[in-house]
């Protein structure tokens, strides 16, 4: 177990509200094994007094208790209808970014979230990303993501939120024997550690508390700016509207090469060093389609792997996120690096904590967070919420502070209501198997109607 | 159906599929039994039988049955079926209605009108309409017709019987009319690949098709079958020359992505592109209150068709005027999506989340945004300053100020296949530029369904590109 010390070091201050003493069971030695018969009065009871404050502070859920009628929770059932669906915080017209009104994308963040942003100076904002570091400035830890059709998730975040998370990722790296923060690794980060998405901060933080000075190497080095992917939709605007020359196009497609052949020599260079330096203890982390390059360049360099320092730790995070990676892409992975326990994390960018993988491969669940199994149409309950339940995963995170934690996910999940991991714990679990339903084949409905989507070519670069 | 025939209906249960059991149309015969599940949606599935691919293609060594049969007898077993089709004394078309209403999303009662409406789909003056407008007259379809160049020398061509595979679309039941009046005036054979929200009509007009004339060529012609579209298990070994010469798509993404692998030399790809359509309404909707209730009126049934899922549904409307009269307008046409009408019901299908959270965070951006309706089914009418990003749908339409219809041609691109315009006087001044940007149809505002047969459709003249044309020359 890791050192109290080590915890009383990064805990942060729960403040007081309806969730405080869920929240606060974090300082627990394992937060992961919390039973779940010992929280479940304290999660609906505090899921009602959260609705009940933060109803009167984020409109957006004002609105929804009101269209849907419901005004308590006392069920899970409660919880469904007042639920957002993961697109919820992409819900912004694109016109404001494209038109810059950054005083009314302000607004919008208000509809979503508790806060108040009105006194933060974003009029002159010059892009997406000047707005966001004016935001950050001010306190409002506005996180980014990226979805299907290059619309950013901005997702307001306090100080709070991001300590709590930022306690997550120092404490629960190697769950369930966690490993101590003491600058101790060799880290290679084969994407970002810089920019407004969660993974590049989380990063960051891996390099501050857990390299050794001068042996954090990064695959891309520079800010990770939303204002490109902001091109890219602009671009795609213009091929739509019959204004974009082939000349932009080939302008895009040259940048993206040499972006590419520069990331490229720079994977090189640090598949490279790993292999030189792998009998030291290494942190190797990365989204899996490069780690799975990184992975493919060193057996082309004539290395077989499954050599590493036994205290090397490396890990492949979001699933193949739509790329062309062979099924056994994981344990071809976890073989080469010598990987003998599961090590993964479930969560997303919208939960305060993720969950980690114990030894039997299931996914345990956090004491602030209320699961909950839903029908594939995302619409009620896919059953009673006992033994194991298999749909579209939603949850109610009792610890967001400015946003309202309720949430439909995209994922297909089976959890363990039962609480009967083979591990001992008796929390709840989430088994392996988690899909995208974006990645299950479509539904063979055939209309004629359809969109301009499907003129334009998805990777016109 | 009657209420007491819908409480019957098996109640839908959590988690747990109702199975409806399916049959297909193999050459003229009938084929029953089950074979495989399928999920339709909404709490249905479906069970159809198994797949015999040996009986799914007519090999090239013989002609297909109906190749000689006299175009005017293929008229009289068309028309004999839209008869039968009204009078439905096999109970087909009853039982069909029974089973679509269980899977397509449509409204019962809208289904129930688009089954009432088939007959008219096989009218003998719609089809003469269909061979002049399309094909240029019987000639070529019943044989050898004569070409001489202006330098003398002679030929003679035929439109050929082809051999075709149809990707069926599901959101009308009127599309498995066309393709079965269509695919037996080309006297060709017909593998139609049925859609999961509509498993169903395209059996049930041919089962009755069978009836009306026994055992007769063109019915031998047609199969009607569901595989789950791009199971390459079936179209990797069926979509080939050998056995086919064009795959005709009435959409599915998923469907035209996967035909693309197999789209080469001698297996050709017709394609009706998956659509969408738009308004533009001048400042003469606004003379008095009664014109603007007619126009408001006339663009919802446009903006209804199917309750939206059509593509000549209009998502958004220019509209010319001050922000005053667009207020108004908007006011009127949310009104208007909200009644019963003859392709949609009075009450629509519920919003998709993220649409509806889209809507909503508008709502609260006044005044730039203004929304008109709840999510209640009842339509909902959102004005934005320019087009919104996302897809109106789901009886959701967005209307877009403009200073000047003329401004608004800039919103028309290579997606838009029906513009209605209002007042119908300007549609001349606009066609030529709405068609420059890729537009397909300029109508009467109101007219967006039921335009005149034998015109062409989706840009193109659906029979001349089915057939193949084969020259005779000396």
């Amino acid at each position: 177990m890791i050192d109290p010390a080590v915890v009383a070091r990064f805990a942060v201050q729960v403040p007081p509200g309806p969730a405080a003493e869920l929240i606060g069971m974090k300082n627990l030695e394992d937060p992961f094994a919390v039973p779940q018969a010992d929280v479940a009065a304290l999660q609906m009871k505090a899921a009602q007094e959260l609705f009940e404050a933060k109803r009167a502070a984020i409109p957006v859920l004002d609105r929804r208790a009101r269209e849907t009628g419901v005004n308590r929770i006392e069920t899970y059932e409660d919880i469904v209808p007042l639920l957002l669906s993961h697109t919820a915080y992409k819900s912004y017209p694109e016109a404001l970014l494209a038109n810059r009104k950054w005083a009314q994308l302000a607004k919008w963040l208000a509809i979503v979230s508790s806060a108040d942003y009105s006194h933060v100076d974003v009029d002159d904002a010059t892009d997406i990303d000047d707005f966001l570091d004016r935001m950050w400035a001010a306190g409002f830890k506005i996180t980014t993501s990226s979805g299907t059709g290059g619309k950013l998730s901005l997702l307001p975040k306090s100080e709070f939120d991001v300590a709590l998370y930022r306690e997550f990722q120092l404490r629960t790296r190697g769950w369930p024997e966690p490993i101590e923060p003491r600058n101790q690794f060799r880290v290679f980060i084969f994407g970002p550690t810089k920019g407004t998405y969660t993974a590049a901060f989380a990063q960051a933080w891996l390099v501050e508390y857990f390299a050794k000075p001068g042996e954090a190497h990064v695959l891309i080095e520079e800010p990770m700016r939303n204002a490109t992917l902001m091109r890219m939709a602009a671009m795609r605007k213009k091929l739509i509207d019959g204004t974009g020359t082939p000349g932009e196009i080939e302008a895009f497609r040259q940048e993206a090469a040499t972006q590419a052949a520069r990331l490229s020599d720079r994977l090189d260079e640090m598949v490279r060093l790993m292999m030189e330096t792998r009998d030291e203890p290494q942190y190797i982390v990365g989204m899996a389609p490069q780690v799975f390059e990184v992975v493919e360049r060193a057996r082309k360099l004539g290395f077989t792997g499954c050599d590493f320092h036994p205290d090397t730790v490396a890990r492949a995070g979001g699933g193949k996120k739509h790329a062309k990676l062979p099924d056994d892409f994981a344990e071809q992975i976890n073989s080469f690096f010598g990987v003998t326990r599961p090590n993964g994390v479930y969560g997303m960018t919208e939960l305060s904590w993720n969950m980690p993988q114990c030894d039997a491969g299931r996914y345990h669940s956090f004491p602030w967070l209320i699961p909950l199994v839903l029908d594939e149409e995302g619409e009620r309950l896919a059953g009673p919420l006992e033994g194991e339940v298999t749909g579209r995963f939603a949850c109610l995170d009792l610890a967001q502070d400015l946003r309202w934690g309720g949430l439909i996910s995209g994922d297909r999940v089976t959890i363990d209501y039962g609480c009967n991991c083979p591990c001992g714990r008796k929390s709840i679990t989430f088994l392996p198997d988690i899909t995208r339903y974006s990645d299950l084949k479509g539904d063979d409905k055939i209309a004629c109607s359809g969109t301009v989507d499907a003129y334009i070519r998805g990777e016109f670069v | 159906m009657t209420a007491a025939q819908q409480a019957e209906l098996p109640q839908r249960q959590q988690g747990d599929d109702r199975l409806v059991a399916i049959d297909h149309f193999v050459k003229g015969k009938v084929v029953r039994g089950g074979g495989t599940v399928h999920r339709a949606g909404g709490g249905v599935s479906f069970e159809v039988p198994a797949l015999d691919l040996d009986a799914l293609v007519w090999p090239r060594t013989s002609p297909g049955p109906a190749f000689d049969v006299p175009l005017d007898e293929v008229i009289d077993v068309l028309v004999a079926t839209g008869d039968r089709l009204r009078t439905d004394p096999g109970g087909h078309v009853a039982e069909a209605l029974a089973l679509i209403q269980q899977i397509n999303p449509l409204a019962p009662a809208v289904l129930e009108r688009c089954y009432g409406d088939l007959p008219a789909q096989f009218a003998r003056n719609r089809i003469l309409d269909m061979i002049d407008g399309e094909i240029g007259g019987p000639t070529v379809l019943d044989g050898w017709a004569d070409h001489v160049s202006r330098d003398g020398r002679k030929g003679r061509y035929r439109a050929f019987p082809p051999r075709l595979v149809h990707v069926l679309a599901g959101n009308g039941p009127s599309v498995a009319a066309f393709s079965i009046v269509r695919g037996a005036l080309s006297k060709g054979v017909h593998l139609m690949k049925l859609p999961s929200n509509d498993p169903i009509t395209a059996t049930a007009i041919l089962k009755t098709m069978a009836e009306a004339a026994l055992d007769h060529p063109v019915t031998r012609s047609f199969s009607t079958v569901y595989w789950r579209g791009g199971d390459s298990r079936v179209e990797q070994i069926l979509y080939q020359p050998t056995y086919f010469d064009k795959l005709v798509a009435w959409g599915g993404e998923a469907a035209l992505r996967s035909a693309k692998d197999y789209i080469g030399p001698g297996f050709e790809l017709v394609a009706y592109d998956p659509k969408s359509s738009i308004s533009f309404i001048g400042r003469e909707a606004f003379a008095s209150e009664e014109t603007l209730a007619e126009v408001a009126d006339a663009a919802a049934a446009d903006a209804t068709v199917y309750n939206q899922l059509a593509c000549v549904a209009a998502r958004f409307q220019f509209v010319e005027g001050t922000e005053d009269e667009v207020d108004r307008y908007c006011e009127a046409l949310q009104r208007a999506l909200g009644l019963d009408r003859h392709l949609a019901s009075a009450v629509g299908p519920k919003l998709a989340p993220d649409l509806r959270e889209e809507i909503d965070a508008l709502r609260d951006l006044d005044p730039m945004y203004g929304v008109w309706g709840r999510d209640d089914g009842r339509g909902i009418v959102v004005r934005s300053d320019e087009p919104v990003d996302f897809h109106p749908d789901g009886k959701v339409v967005n209307v877009v100020p403009v200073r000047d219809l003329a401004d608004a041609v800039r919103f028309a691109n290579v997606a838009t296949q029906t513009v209605g315009v209002y007042p119908p006087e300007r549609k001349v001044a606009l066609r030529d530029a709405l068609a420059n940007c890729g537009v397909q149809r300029i109508v009467r505002l109101g007219k967006a369904i039921g335009g005149p047969a034998g015109m062409s459709h989706d840009g193109f003249f659906p029979l001349h590109r089915m057939v193949r044309w084969v020259n005779e020359e000396d």
